[in-house]
């Protein structure tokens, strides 16, 4: 459903094309009813199975046929010993083989899922398989997924999973993924973090809750975060994944400045994040202004904007005369950004907030 | 590919070559896609079906035949199959009773039954399952409540519980995953909006941010993608569409960019509309391409539902049912 060019139309003219689909047809659907009738009929003999085998291959969204397997290898596990491991050995290496040609198929992830939750397999082979995956393609969520139910498994420790996210990021700043789970992790590594249990999130009355989990990463983690995200925004301006990563760290300034401590420290932090993106816009300036350049002034403005309003929550007194600066930008994203000139119209109207509202 | 300023014969909704693509796919059984599509039939049924029903079409098929064949396909334990021959999914219970809600056929269906299967599947956590072997997916969430919501039984399954694991999977974007902990997806986004509505639950979500999130979704093209720098594809058209919906953010991306990008995926010699421009037209997405026209408000179009993904009209005559996105109007005040 994906991908598939319109031109050249399958099968037009061509007769020896034609009977060879035909043929692929009626192959396909012969052998979908022999396994289907069989399965269900609860014949689970070696060629059967080998069948199924081969339908899955070929089509391994057929969750049905995953599900006898599943049913067929029940029996097998029972009987423990090196029988169940080398029956999962096997059905491991079947998925495997549905992978490599679809790697997006969730009845295949799902399956080998469960068959790792039955405890017969090295974990470690697991994580080496979808860490090639995930260098295949970063972006891949089966395999964020996948990687992150075997973390949970193994106990890893949060620090490792860090590092690995930061290599990630490391070798492509574009790796809105990793970013993502550097979110999650930092949280977890630095334990300040009141946990929020599921019976909190039941009695909640609005998302204040799920806002005090973001609190307080200390100041020493969000200033190295800072910088990091700094490095991403010279590397290319116009990469939103940084960008919207660094929301998330001024919502943890913000959770900071809260608690009403550290105000002077954090309003420091807010001035260098100002000088960033008036530097970053600055050069834009000077660079030739083309197609590109449109998205890379976008980014630095909004967040300068975004600055100016949480300075003025934070410490009202000093900068209230930013607001002009503040419809000043919104104006100019309007132009810079059309496609979303609705949000920052609204934005600049206040009734947009994506960072001091969501912080409260 | 950005449109041409001239769309040329895909200026137009071609409606009726739409429809005789969707009548044609579910007819040709001489197709490969026909067989290969066999496990998931049902909400390939679903969205033919829907899709006609905007475009005025429905009556192209033959209602007797897919009534039964839906009734066939309902199991022992009370769920749907993807087809008589497969497994019961939540995927396909719902897909199963939205085609009935679509004939108004509803209670030709053993509710209790259904409802018995649905509420099965809930988990101690409040998460679902989509199915006996325990994949866990915020998407059976949605299904499970719409499933209830259609047949007026909101209270059979723990809501309050299920809105809370919802909000548990919510990440630093204000985007919703599959699971707590993976990555926003707009895909996931509508089922979690979808399903928090359903569960009176908005509360739970930040509703600037993720709207925010998703406009962000628009690319150059006018057309909208399902994560940070992925590209555009029309099927996203209807589930960022659907939430920007739901939470009254619609004018937050410019939906006359969008409107081009549909209909410039239109296929004007065989029908339907593809995902990206001068690809392999589908049912699939040539559903999600008119549901977004009609949240659009495109023109001759009927109405839909952007919670139960189904006509508005049809919605309506489900009484008295959880909120749908009418009765919960987008004008609706902010939390
Ligand atoms: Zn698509």
């Amino acid at each position: 459903m994906h991908g598939r060019p319109r031109y050249p139309r399958p099968n037009t003219g061509d007769p020896q094309k034609l009977q060879a689909a035909e043929q692929r047809v009626q192959l396909y659907s012969r052998l979908t009813s022999t396994v289907l009738k069989r399965l269900q009929a609860g014949q689970y003999d070696k060629e059967t199975l080998d069948l199924a085998a081969r339908l899955l291959e070929q089509n391994p969204e057929v969750y049905t046929v995953w599900n006898h397997r599943k049913r067929a290898l029940l029996a097998t596990l029972s009987k423990g010993g090196d029988t169940a491991a080398e029956a999962v050995k096997a059905e491991l290496a079947l998925t495997q083989r549905a992978l490599e040609k679809h790697p997006k198929s969730y009845a295949t992830w799902h399956h080998r899922r469960w068959l790792v939750a039955q405890h017969v397999t090295s974990l470690q082979q697991e994580v080496d398989l979808v860490n090639r995956l995930l260098e295949a393609d970063e972006r891949n969520f089966h395999g964020w997924g996948y990687r992150q139910f075997l973390m949970e498994l193994m106990q890893a420790a949060p620090e490792d999973e860090e590092a690995y996210a930061a290599a990630k990021i490391d070798h492509n700043f574009s790796n809105y993924s990793a970013w993502h789970l550097k979110t999650r992790l930092l949280k977890k590594v630095h334990h300040q973090s009141p946990t929020v249990t599921l019976d909190d999130l039941i009695s909640a009355k609005s998302s204040a809750a799920a806002a005090a989990e973001e609190r307080l990463v200390p100041f020493w983690a969000l200033r190295q975060e800072l910088e990091l995200v700094t490095q991403a925004f010279y590397t290319d301006p116009g990469d939103q994944s940084p960008w919207l990563y660094h929301r998330w760290l001024l919502g943890c300034l913000l959770a900071h400045a809260q608690t009403g401590k550290n105000k002077e420290e954090i309003v420091s932090l807010l001035q260098q994040e100002v000088a960033v993106c008036k530097d970053i816009l600055e050069l834009e300036d000077t660079a030739a202004p083309d197609g590109k350049a449109a998205s890379s002034i976008k980014w630095p403005s909004l967040t300068l904007a975004q600055l100016h309003e949480l300075l003025c929550s934070v410490a009202p007194s000093s900068f209230d005369n930013e607001q002009t600066d503040v419809r000043l930008l919104y104006r100019q994203l309007q132009d810079i950004d059309q496609l979303r000139a609705g949000f920052y119209t609204d934005a600049s109207k206040g009734s947009a907030k994506i960072l001091v509202q969501s912080a409260t | 590919m950005v449109p041409p300023e001239d769309l040329g014969p895909r200026a137009e909704l071609l409606t009726a070559k739409h429809a005789a693509f969707i009548k044609k796919f579910a007819e040709n059984t001489s197709n490969f896609e026909y067989f290969a599509t066999e496990h998931f039939r049902m909400s390939g049924v679903y969205w033919g079906l829907t899709a006609l029903y905007l475009v005025g079409h429905l009556d192209d098929m033959d209602e007797d035949a897919i009534v039964n064949w839906v009734l066939e396909s309902q199991h022992a334990d009370g769920g749907f199959g993807g087809s008589p021959r497969h497994d019961s999914h939540l995927l396909y219970t719902l897909s199963a009773l939205q085609v009935m809600a679509l004939y108004q056929k509803l209670h030709l269906i053993d509710a209790d039954k259904v409802i018995a299967y649905v509420a099965s599947m809930q988990q101690p956590d409040g998460s679902f399952s989509g199915d006996e072997w325990g994949e866990i997916d915020t998407r059976f969430t949605y299904i499970a409540l719409l499933c209830c919501a259609l047949l007026q039984r909101p209270d059979a399954i723990d809501r309050q519980k299920a809105a809370a694991y919802i909000a548990s999977c919510r990440n630093f974007d204000g985007g919703f995953g599959a699971r707590p902990g993976m990555e926003s997806h707009a895909g996931q986004v509508f089922t979690c909006v979808g399903a928090l509505a359903l569960a009176d639950s908005l509360h739970l979500l930040d509703r600037d941010l993720l709207c925010w999130w998703l406009c962000e979704r628009q690319t150059d093209t006018g057309g909208l993608n399902g994560r940070p720098e992925k590209r555009e594809d029309v099927c996203y058209s209807w589930w960022c569409l659907s939430a920007l919906s739901i939470l009254g953010r619609l004018h937050w991306i410019d939906q006359d960019a969008l409107t081009r990008y549909i209909l410039f995926c239109q296929d004007e010699e065989e029908g339907g509309i593809s995902d990206q421009p001068e690809d392999m037209a589908d049912v699939f997405h040539t559903f999600f391409g008119i549901a977004g026209l009609s949240l659009m408000g495109f023109p001759g179009l009927e109405s839909i539902d952007p919670i139960f993904a189904l006509p508005t009209k049809i919605v309506q005559q489900l009484k008295p049912a959880a909120p749908s996105a009418s009765s919960q109007s987008s004008e609706a005040p902010d939390v």
